[in-house]
């Protein structure tokens, strides 16, 4: 017979392997690591594969980041990030709000927002469409908004692109 | 940038408009377009003829020939003879601003309308993002990296690499001639006084540096643009020894001795030109003070002053023990007085001997054979 002592000691020993066991096989890497995960095989702004392989994915969502200024430009050009330069976070929050707005308005997700003086120039390739009226709403309101609330003169300068469907660069 | 350019002979391909067929609702216009476009209001103008008849003209109508119709040779003219003249109708008015546009959408680009002899400094001005509608030339960008990609992707009209970059199309010969055209009767010609920086720096001796700044913010206004420097050779400024030496111990780390010029940075008030001001204030209160002579000034000693002086010395006083007729003005003082001056700036062989027969001269030592 055990007494109550090395019973209750057993009980412990076979919940603590219990749980040591589950830890192992469940943690995708064994043992305890006390350093940031390096998640070195996800990378950002990598569209990912659809099953079907029928996903088109335009030029701009297919070039990843790091491949910026070599096979593709940027779509903000400002002065704001250079050295000695202030207002870095001021401009990024204002693009951020521009694209937002544009892009619930337009339709159409990338703008080229172009900084010179004190002038902003927001460009983009529009889809040739039947409202042109509506067009020009949307740029005479899109161009007095911002103005208004950016405080400073905004031009809108969209594009209307040669063909109605943006051709697709490749599907994944 | 990857950027593959290829140009075409585009007047050749764009001057000769293939002739208008209508199949259905669509026309195939353009060899460059891969996707035609639908003809959106031109069949619902009810542009008749003069007999009654639907308007069909051989080629595609432009935007001009329809708000002012020709009055075209062949047929038109013939029936017009026997038929009375029928009333003028002014299309313009009868359209809308969206059958406007709609018929621009469907004319070809001003690119493609562009003759040979176009001057482009017309057709683009100034700055501005690349336009496809007005660029003439056939033109791609991007990096195709797989087979599959479709390269339609990279051409002008959908290409959004193109409009990103900054281009210089503003920027021809063409436009840098109308430039200096245009600057031309504002220049004068250089002075020809001035043809070295020697002599700039004789006749201005006095240099006011500001700086301005282009940069792309809502506000114009950049803070660092008060600052005002102000340079001027010290050498340049009417002084005497006493003056110049109180001058540059006034102006500390200002003064550099090197160049021989002083420095005075302004940057206390909010404007420029307050700066300006307070930067010229500072240099006269510096001159005029320097010009001063205080009463203690009388009393310096050996040990005040930065360069050596001899009258100072304590070598003058022994010099005065051992000589005591001899006057300052000698010539023997007077050579060994700037052969002490210079050893306590350089040191070389030469200067010791030179010293050497000074010290001979001055004490009356009849010398024994010299290098002994």
């Amino acid at each position: 017979m055990r007494t109550a002592a090395e019973r209750r000691a057993m009980l412990t020993n076979s919940v603590l392997l219990a749980v040591l066991q589950r830890t192992c096989n469940t943690c995708p890497v064994r043992g305890i690591k006390t350093s940031a995960v390096y998640l070195k095989n996800r990378r950002a702004a990598i569209p990912k594969r659809s099953a079907a392989g029928n996903h088109g994915i335009l030029y701009e969502k297919a070039t990843a980041p790091h491949h910026l200024g070599v096979r593709k430009g940027w779509l903000t050009w400002n002065t704001s990030n250079l050295y000695g330069e202030s207002r870095s976070s001021e401009t990024a929050l204002e693009d951020a709000y521009i694209r937002k707005l544009l892009s619930e308005l337009m339709g159409v997700n990338d703008y080229i927002i172009k900084r010179k003086y004190n002038v902003i120039t927001v460009s983009a390739a529009i889809p040739p469409r039947k409202g042109y009226n509506l067009l020009f709403f949307q740029i005479g309101f899109a161009e007095e908004f911002l103005t208004t609330v950016l405080q400073c003169p905004v031009k809108v300068d969209f594009i209307v692109r040669g063909t109605e469907d943006l051709p697709v660069l490749r599907y994944i | 940038m990857a950027c593959n350019m290829r140009v075409c002979q585009f007047n050749n391909i764009f001057s000769s408009t293939p002739t208008l067929k209508r199949v259905g609702t669509c026309v195939p216009r353009r060899s460059v377009r891969t996707v035609p476009r639908k003809i959106g209001i031109a069949h619902k103008l009810q542009l008749k003829d003069e007999r009654g008849d639907q308007f069909k003209p051989e080629k595609k109508p432009l935007l001009r020939d329809i708000l002012a119709p020709p009055v075209g040779p062949g047929i038109i003219e013939e029936t017009r003879k026997s038929k009375p003249p029928l009333e003028k109708v002014d299309i313009a008015k009868t359209l809308t601003r969206a059958d406007v546009i709609g018929l621009m959408q469907e004319s070809p680009t001003s690119a493609e309308r562009m003759s040979n002899d176009k001057d482009w400094t017309k057709v683009w001005p100034t700055a501005a993002t690349f336009n496809w509608t007005k660029f003439p030339v056939s033109v791609t960008q991007g990096v195709k990296v797989m087979k599959r990609d479709n390269p339609r992707m990279f051409e002008k009209d959908v290409s959004l690499e193109l409009m990103k970059i900054p281009n210089f199309l503003h920027l021809t010969d063409a436009h840098l001639d109308k430039h200096c055209n245009a600057l031309q009767k504002y220049l004068s010609k250089w002075p020809s006084e001035l043809s070295s920086s020697l002599a700039i720096a004789q006749h201005f001796p006095v240099e006011i540096i500001t700086e301005d700044y282009v940069r792309s913010s809502p506000s114009i206004r950049e803070p660092k643009s008060r600052i005002v420097t102000l340079k001027v050779r010290v050498g340049s400024l009417q002084l005497n020894a006493r003056a110049r030496d109180k001058l540059i111990r006034l102006a500390k780390d200002r003064y550099n001795a090197k160049t021989d010029l002083l420095t005075i940075v302004g940057d206390r008030c909010p404007r420029r030109k307050q700066n300006e001001d307070y930067v010229k204030y500072l240099l006269t209160a510096l001159y005029m003070e320097c010009r001063k002579v205080q009463e203690w000034e009388e009393d310096v000693k050996e040990e005040d002053v930065t360069k050596y002086r001899w009258d100072l010395s304590s070598s003058r006083k022994q010099l005065k023990k051992i000589k005591p007729d001899l006057q300052d003005t000698a010539e023997e003082i007077q050579q060994y007085k700037e052969v002490l001056a210079e050893l306590h700036e350089t040191e070389s062989q030469e200067l010791y001997d030179k010293y050497r027969e000074s010290v001979i001269k001055v004490l009356g030592i009849k010398a024994a054979s010299s290098g002994s």
